[in-house]
């Protein structure tokens, strides 16, 4: 015999089952995306005063923000997360899996993936940008806001280095470089900052090291515009090896050279620069066109014919022409032809946005899986409208 | 009578929801349970991984020579997103905004300061003049009141002021554009100054649709007449780095 449940379990389970309801109703779907078409609106507003970047991390990077710097309000991840977990409990129980909701299923699921598709693009997905004139390649991209402190040792051309980004350090922290047997310290770090030799008159008893003579940094308040701020840091090198005496270190975002200390008879190299970003493959710029409006300076379109090479499992070499509205795809990753420039004597560079995307294709998938589902959905309506009518003519019969 | 703590049956709900409330709650509703906490689990796991992805030393191959100079007039690192004018952000230009070409024998310093887009050092013999590139925007970038202070920078003992308004005497001086597209003035003060050991200015303005760029060399009267066609080749050689160059 089934054993019933007693009346304290009942309770127990009603709060939880009262819960499940909410997440799973309609109700919550309808309050997120009224929430997320107010962020939008509100996000846009807010961007024509305090920029772009400062907009995304507010409203559509946070999981909540507060308003008039008092009262949490959701920020765009928040709600999107809310909204994942109100379509998973919509298709468990109000749905349910049944051949008969096959399409509304599908149709949820469909959702789903997108949502799936925004999370790694929000957690993993990486832009960046390579500039390159002809006949110049690279197998590396820069950051257009991410910093790195690079350290490598030797002078060869080809080198192992070792980067650490720089974004979210904390004064007192030590980065270790374990493979070159050395620590760094940071002593002092700013976001954005100026940077001054000792001829500017500006004196410190703090010896540090920098290759281009720079000797003191001066914090600035961060721009809005996140590309725009140059940080700098003064660290201290420690090293397992006693013979070498403890020295301090200066580095800045806009400094043209790497600094470099001689450490027990080898050349280290230290450079706080944007981050770079190791690509699957060699990009090599053989020819920048530029197409012209009739009569007009004004470019009409432009494009860059590369060679790119990748080695490993997918070894291949070929040449390819990436435009304004056909960008290249390699693995996860999409070569945009985003700008160029022209020097006077003639030299042409082009320039490509990079964006690395591991979930690029989970967008596409959901699309599919959106049409699929409202095509079962509308087919089956239209079957049992037929079949309810055929029905209603027999008994007439 | 419904027992007190039953919850009512879901309207249009399927009939494994309902259940949950009967006698099947315990085996069927702790399957789901059992479920649901499964996927929250995996979720703020991968949640969390993720938010500290960036931590920790990376490792990857590069080429090229070490120490190889990243500004050596070819852009780098950040740009202008696409549909942007390169002027945007004027009160902090960025110098990967920009870019011209070093005459011979002038020489990079380091950046002594946020206002200024680059320093060079300019030698001849023994002597050293500075030229600074600042960017200056609005008002602040007028050319009639940075004359007018320049006048009085270069201002000493036996200094012939000129007369002219300052309009006409930015009227004498000799105008170019920059990049063939930017106009722009070169403003020469060594006639003002008597003494080849003088020190005065020679500043190349270039006018952009906002903002102006200058470029102002400084040092003695003899070292700046020997460096004004250099000056002038490098404000001619301005360009912006930007897909809107029309």
């Amino acid at each position: 015999m089934t054993k019933q449940p007693s009346s304290n379990e009942i309770k127990k389970k009603n709060w939880l089952i009262d819960i499940l309801k909410f997440i799973a109703s309609l109700k919550l779907t309808v309050i997120c995306l009224l929430l997320l078409s107010l962020l939008v609106i509100w996000g846009t507003v807010y961007q024509a005063e305090h920029g772009l970047y400062q907009a995304q991390q507010k409203f559509f990077s946070s999981w909540f923000f507060l308003l008039l710097g008092v009262v949490p309000f959701p920020g765009t991840v928040l709600i999107m997360f809310v909204l994942f977990f109100n379509l998973l409990g919509a298709m468990f129980f109000r749905i349910g899996f049944k051949l008969s909701k096959l399409g509304n299923l599908i149709i949820h699921l469909g959702f789903i993936i997108l949502l799936v598709g925004g999370f790694f693009t929000f957690y993993f997905s990486e832009e960046s940008s390579i500039i390159l004139k002809e006949k110049e390649g690279t197998e590396l991209s820069s950051s257009r806001s991410e910093w790195e402190i690079a350290v490598w040792k030797g002078q060869n051309s080809e080198k192992d280095v070792y980067a650490y980004d720089i974004g979210k350090v904390k004064t007192g922290e030590i980065i270790s470089f374990g493979d070159l047997g050395l620590s760094l310290k940071i002593k002092e770090y700013y976001k954005n900052c100026d940077a001054f030799s000792r001829n500017e008159g500006i004196t410190t008893s703090d010896q540090v090291a920098n290759s281009s003579g720079i000797h003191l940094l001066k914090e600035k308040p961060a721009s809005s515009e996140v590309e725009e701020n140059i940080p700098g840091s003064v660290l201290d090198i420690e090293t397992s090896q006693t013979s070498i005496p403890a020295q301090s270190i200066l580095l800045y975002g806009d400094d043209p050279h790497p600094t470099v200390l001689k450490l027990a008879n080898s050349d280290y190299f230290f450079w706080l620069r944007r981050k770079k970003i190791p690509l699957p493959l060699h990009i090599t710029l053989l020819d920048f066109r530029m197409k012209m409006y009739p009569n007009s300076n004004i470019p009409k379109s432009y494009e860059s014919q590369v060679s790119i090479k990748a080695q490993g499992e997918e070894s291949m070499e070929r040449e390819v022409v990436i435009s304004m509205n056909k960008p290249l795809r390699f693995k996860d990753y999409t070569f945009f032809q985003s700008s160029y420039s022209i020097e006077p004597d003639g030299t042409e560079y082009s320039i490509l946005a990079v964006v690395k995307n591991t979930g690029r294709l989970l967008p596409y998938v959901s699309t599919f899986m959106v049409f699929l589902g409202l095509l079962i959905h509308f087919l089956g309506m239209l079957l049992k409208r037929r079949k309810v009518a055929s029905d209603s003519v027999e008994k007439i019969k | 009578m419904k027992p007190e703590g039953v919850p009512t049956i879901m309207r249009g709900a399927p009939k494994r929801y309902n259940k949950l409330q009967g006698q099947n709650m315990k085996s069927k509703y702790m399957k789901v349970d059992k479920f649901i906490i499964l996927i929250l689990v995996i979720i703020l796991a991968v949640t969390f991984s993720a938010c500290g992805k960036d931590k920790g030393v990376r490792k990857y191959k590069e080429t090229g020579t070490s120490g190889q100079i990243q500004n050596t007039g070819k852009p780098q690192g950040g740009m202008p997103q696409m549909g942007q004018s390169s002027e945007m952000g004027m009160g902090h230009m960025p110098r990967n905004h920009f870019k011209w070409n070093l005459p011979e024998g002038w020489a990079e310093m380091p950046n002594q300061s946020g206002m200024r887009l680059a320093t060079f050092s300019v030698k001849v013999g023994n002597k050293e003049g500075i030229c600074t590139v600042i960017p200056l925007q609005g008002e602040a970038g007028g050319l009639e009141a940075n004359v007018s202070r320049w006048l009085d920078q270069v201002k000493s003992e036996g200094t012939k002021m000129p007369e002219d308004s300052l309009q006409k005497i930015l009227d004498k001086q000799e105008k170019f554009f920059a990049s063939n597209t930017f106009p722009s003035v070169l403003v020469d003060f060594t006639g003002v100054t008597p003494k080849s050991t003088d020190k005065t200015i020679i500043a190349g303005v270039i006018s952009l649709e906002t903002s102006s760029i200058f470029f102002k060399l400084m040092g003695e009267k003899e070292l700046l007449e020997k460096n004004k066609g250099k000056l002038k080749s490098l404000c001619e050689s301005f360009s912006l780095i930007t897909g809107n160059n029309k």
